[in-house]
């Protein structure tokens, strides 16, 4: 440009401190590449340097003043046109006039605020920060309350399961363990599996917009238990591409995952349960790197996971949704005797994650309400599914 | 584990299309197992575990049959071997991978998961032994995952045979953290149910119609359950306390709650021939309690014979101590096999049998001095086959063969005959066989007498043991009266008395006397064993007296056999000792030979008396009067002239010349009663025979053999004049002149 002698005769360069010794994470970009950016915590103090560089050694550069801002913004990918920014900070590094040299500023954003994580996902969300984009990472304490999940479940006089799940809340390299009891078995089931499924939802209210993605299916069962038998869970989460769980971020977004519990027949019918987790980020620990530490991570005997051990009866309320009448009304609708439908159509294991995300998705819209305002009675919500794959 | 039966089984199509399936199988896992060793060589891990991981996805299909999936079973963990070998050399030289163990969790489907998870697992324990407790517990914990029964076993095989040599064998106190022997045992346990579990559950899939294809799939995998106990075994901290303590009651506790007939008759039967008899005898009362807890359809009678045959040879093997006194090991088993009797209405009577021949078996080597043991046993047989209402015993079938089998037991191991006569239930188990068993035990018992040289010194003992066998005494179901009648029936039905088939009733067939043949010199050389010793004269008079009543009620046909040796056996004993009972003897043997002469049998009453002759002869006995009574005058004239006839009716001209010349002994120095004893001389008759003689040697038609007849003939002349000469000189006269005939003639 300078060519035509108006544009940038100088160039701007930022420099942040410490970028060669800092942390750095990925970023999926917009085209879907990857790209690694200094990574930055919440409340943590963003500073640096300025160069600006002129190009022509003796040359002069005019300016209204430099300023340099730090902006969270969110972008979404069906509303391309509106950036809605969530933070916006100025610090002003020169007053007007001219620069006849090359010139350098110091910067400093002490102990800003940077609420939101960097995410980026199907509907494209992303804070930058201008000219220099970096990558926040907000991190979290573990949950003083983090209840397991226990939850009798089933069709009437076909299948009777129990599960649970240790906890309710998990850190991104956590650990699932779990167990499903069989109190009934009255079909041929053929494997178990558990999928984490991530949604993200986009807008609010009637006009939310939902995604579903399958982000990891991991068999914990071959074959038919019969009654009383009882099926170890555990699954590693720093196996898959998770971020936190985001609630209504700047009201604008969300992003929530579900374990889903799904048992084949063998005539592929399928019967799931989806419970939703909250995943959380939690700071990075120095691993010891003796062999015990692996152990204890890769171990969870069953003792140490064993349900209702000492649960306090506070857990009681969860434990009613075996009562819930909408089991029955489940049963009804779910029951292998009346399919509707090819059985071909949605049982397929092997079909797609899209499509049985979008099945998923049909029922689940109807429901947005009841969900969105307690988490805690989710055990409760009994949907109807098409005849052919049943939600327990 | 399949080798033996790999032959058998599937058939046609189903056999191809398994050949197909399989082959695709191994094609496949050879090709990832090169990629996998590969990837090894270039110590690219993370790719070998994918190629691993792809390997062990074929174990997750359900079409093979369990002998093909065996077969791939086979070579995928004879691959994963290299892996192991691999991950055990790098962690050695200390390059130890960094969450490996969590790393193989990743893995999406189970099968591989758990297969690389146990490998790995091992490979830890085998490097360190810290967290060897905390692993062998995850290990088997996770394999619950898998719940198909044949998958399910086959990979909790491999966890049992990768931790094989991993298993702590240590008591508590020596170490905390590394495990000991009782987290072996949870760890064993635990698999051995869980895979009992699934064995048993593959018996109630599928359709019913192939439920013996079902069956003889199961007894292909049974060694995969058994494995366990095995294992258990191996564990050297396993004490006997223990044992009983923990290990035992678990196993039986899963085995009875099974329910399933084939896998407790299986566990059972394990349980007995994989750990040491001394365990048994301490843990004896609560396996034979959990034996009467078996579902009805288990032969319990085999386990228990298997358990009483074990600790029967337990108690007589070399260096044993022996069964400790404390343990009523008979009582114990006799208690337990009478509820079990109680409990099974519909018990076989063989089984029945069998499982007392167990019984005895177990009374006879463990308590051989104990008759009234066997003698109990033989009771509650009898008792039981009464309750049963078994009547009659076909041969050949089964309770015949048991009760055979029982019967031979005491036989065997006691050799004396004696002692079973003491036996008061022996016999009435005996008779309830049918005829042709019960001829085969009483001959075996004979022939073990002969063996064992067993004397019977009382004549109530021989009493009793004719008795015992009095099958081979008499006809079957006649007693002595009726065996006289039916004596005296084939008597009047005549026949040829030389030959004893003749005699026979109406089915009586060559073989049939051949075996009576046998049957009865059996018999007849056991008479020989009737004997009182020495010192005892006169019981050994009695025991024969008695012999020959008994003997003698058996009929013809059985005389010929067993009279005679009573003969013999009677002369046996006239040594000088003897004298004074030596007329009695002599009239005992003398009513003896009559006896058998009445039964048209006098080809051997002849013999006999002339042994009974040549004795007298030999011995110092003076009263030579009354050996020949047994001819009286009135039959010695014809018992002559008939020998003469029957010498001449010999079929061949030479024999007949020779034998009528014989003759004419007879009529020389023959001693009839009205002579005094003198020799009769009754020189008409002798020249009659000569002239017979010389008759027949001319109608020979070869000359050589005719001179030589002449020759003879002279010979007889001559002796007979030379005899002849110093008597009147008339008849001197007489014979001079027959002889030279003769010799004209010749």
């Amino acid at each position: 440009m300078s060519f035509f002698g108006f544009g940038p005769s100088a160039e701007i360069e930022i420099l942040l401190d410490g970028s060669d010794t800092r942390k750095a994470a990925e970023l999926k970009l917009e085209d879907g590449r990857k790209e690694r950016f200094p990574l930055y915590y919440d409340g943590e103090t963003v500073s640096g340097k300025v160069n600006v560089v002129l190009k022509k050694s003796n040359g002069k550069l005019e300016h209204q003043g430099i300023k340099i801002e730090f902006i969270g913004q969110i972008d979404l990918y069906f509303d391309r046109g509106n950036r809605h920014e969530f933070v916006s900070m100025v610090r002003e590094l020169a007053r007007p006039g001219i620069l006849t040299q090359n010139a350098s500023y110091n910067f400093e954003f002490v102990n800003v605020e940077k609420p939101y994580e960097s995410y980026t996902g199907s509907n494209r969300l992303s804070d930058l920060v201008k000219e220099q984009e970096i990558c926040v990472h907000t991190l979290a304490q573990y949950p003083d309350l983090n209840s397991s999940i226990k939850m009798e479940v089933g069709i009437e006089d076909c299948l009777h399961i129990e599960f649970e799940y240790n906890k309710s809340k998990y850190h991104l390299k956590d650990v699932i363990v779990g167990k499903i009891y069989f109190l009934l078995v009255r079909i041929k089931i053929k494997h178990m599996e558990i999928q984490v499924i991530k949604r993200e939802i986009a807008g609010s209210g009637p006009n939310a917009l939902n995604e579903n993605e399958t982000l990891a299916k991991f068999e914990i069962m071959d074959g038919a238990p019969v009654r009383g038998e009882s099926i170890p869970i555990r699954l590693f989460l720093s196996g898959y591409d998770l971020t936190p769980t985001m609630r209504d971020i700047n009201k604008k977004f969300s992003v929530k995952y579900y374990l889903n519990l799904v048992l084949v027949d063998e005539e592929e019918r399928r019967y799931f349960k989806q419970q939703e987790v909250t995943l959380f980020r939690k700071a990075d620990k120095k691993r010891r790197p003796i062999a015990s530490n692996m152990i204890e991570r890769g171990i969870f005997h069953h003792r140490t996971a064993q349900f209702g051990g000492p649960q306090p009866p506070p857990q009681q309320p969860q434990q009613q949704t075996v009562e819930s009448p909408e089991l029955e009304t489940g049963s009804t609708h779910v029951s292998p005797a009346m399919p509707s439908k090819p059985v071909a159509a949605a049982g397929q294991s092997e079909e797609p994650d899209d499509d049985e995300a979008e099945a998923d998705d049909d029922e689940e819209d109807e429901d947005e309400e009841p969900e969105a305002e307690d988490e805690d009675n989710d055990g409760d919500r009994q949907e109807d599914r098409d005849s052919k794959n049943g939600q327990l | 584990l399949f080798w033996q039966t790999r032959s058998q089984d599937m058939s046609g199509p189903v056999t191809e299309d398994q050949e197909k399936l399989l082959d695709e199988a191994l094609s496949v896992v050879k090709l990832q197992a090169f990629q996998m060793k590969r990837c090894l060589d270039k110590a690219k891990l993370m790719d070998a575990l994918k190629h691993a991981s792809n390997m062990l996805g074929e174990l997750r299909t359900s079409l093979l049959s369990p002998k093909s999936y065996y077969e791939l079973y086979m070579l995928i963990t004879d691959e994963m071997r290299h892996l192991e070998l691999y991950l055990l050399d790098e962690f050695q030289k200390g390059r130890r991978v960094q969450d490996l163990y969590e790393l193989v969790q990743y893995a999406g489907n189970i099968i591989p998961r758990l297969y690389l998870l146990i490998t790995v697992g091992v490979v830890y324990i085998k490097c360190s032994e810290i967290s060897r407790k905390d692993i062998l517990k995850d290990l088997v914990e996770m394999c619950r995952g898998v719940q198909h029964p044949l998958r399910g076993l086959f990979l909790r095989n491999y966890l049992l045979q990768c931790t094989k040599n991993v298993l702590p064998d240590c008591v508590e106190e020596e170490q905390e953290d590394s495990g000991s022997v009782s987290d072996s045992i949870d760890f064993v346990l635990l698999n051995f149910s869980e895979m009992n579990k699934l064995w048993v559950r593959m018996q109630h899939q599928g359709h019913t119609r192939e439920r013996d294809r079902r069956e003889q799939e199961r007894r292909e995998l049974k060694l995969l359950v058994g494995t366990n106990l095995v294992r258990l075994s191996q564990l050297d901290t396993i004490d006997v306390q223990r044992y009983r303590s923990v290990v035992l009651p678990a196993v039986l506790e899963q085995v009875v709650n099974c329910r399933d007939a084939l896998s407790q008759d299986y566990v059972m039967e394990c349980i007995i021939q994989v750990f040491p008899d001394e365990y048994h005898l301490a843990t004896l009362q609560d396996f034979l309690q959990a034996c009467a807890e078996l579902n009805p359809a288990v032969p319990v009678k085999n386990i228990l014979i298997s358990l009483i045959n074990r600790l029967s040879a337990f108690a007589t093997r070399d260096g044993s101590n022996g069964i400790p006194s404390d343990i009523p090991l008979f009582d114990f088993f006799s208690e337990q096999i009478a509820k079990i009797i109680e409990n099974k209405p519909d018990l076989s009577p063989e089984d029945l049998v069998s499982l007392q021949a167990a019984l005895t078996g177990l009374a006879l080597g463990v308590y051989k001095d104990r008759e009234d043991y066997v003698d109990k046993v033989l009771e509650t047989t009898n008792s039981g086959l009464d309750k049963l209402g078994v009547e009659h015993i076909n041969d050949h079938s089964n309770l015949s063969r048991e009760l055979m089998k029982l019967l031979k037991l005491p036989i065997d191991l006691w050799n004396d005959a004696l002692v079973l006569l003491r036996l008061r239930h022996y016999s009435p188990l005996l008779q309830r066989l049918d005829s042709p068993t019960k001829k085969s035990v009483s001959a075996y018992l004979l022939q073990n007498m002969l063996n064992n040289g067993t004397l019977v010194p009382s004549s109530e003992q021989v009493e009793q043991l004719l008795d015992l066998v009095r099958c081979l005494v008499a006809d079957p179901g006649a007693d002595a009266a009726a065996a006289a009648a039916d004596a005296t029936a084939t008597n009047s039905l005549g026949g040829d008395p030389g030959d004893g088939s003749a005699n026979g009733a109406g089915p009586g067939s060559e073989a049939d006397n051949e075996d009576l043949a046998e049957e009865q010199s059996l018999l007849g050389r056991v008479v020989h064993l009737f004997s009182t010793g020495p010192d005892l004269l006169d019981e050994q008079f009695g025991v024969l007296k008695t012999a020959r009543r008994i003997l003698a009620t058996g009929g013809g046909r059985r005389v010929k056999y067993t009279l005679p040796p009573v003969v013999f056996h009677s002369r046996q004993d006239s040594d000088d000792k003897w004298r004074k009972k030596c007329r009695k003897i002599f009239e005992f043997c003398h009513s003896t030979v009559c006896g058998l002469a009445k039964c048209e049998l006098p080809n051997l009453a002849l013999r006999l008396f002339v042994d009974g002759a040549l004795v007298v002869d030999k011995i110092p006995f003076d009263q030579h009067d009354t050996r020949m009574t047994c001819f009286a005058a009135e039959n010695h004239e014809p018992l002559r002239s008939q020998t003469v006839h029957a010498a001449s009716k010999l079929l061949r001209k030479p024999d007949q010349s020779r034998a009528v010349a014989a003759c004419a002994h007879l009529f020389w120095s023959g001693r009839p009663r009205e002579l005094q004893g003198a020799e009769m001389r009754d020189l008409k008759k002798v020249g009659e025979c000569l002239k017979r003689a010389g008759r027949l040697a001319s109608q020979c038609m070869d000359a050589g053999l005719q001179a030589q007849l002449y020759t003879e003939l002279v010979n007889y002349y001559l002796y007979f004049v030379l005899q002849s000469a110093g008597q009147s000189g008339s008849s001197g006269a007489a014979c001079v002149r027959s002889v030279w005939s003769v010799s004209g003639v010749v």
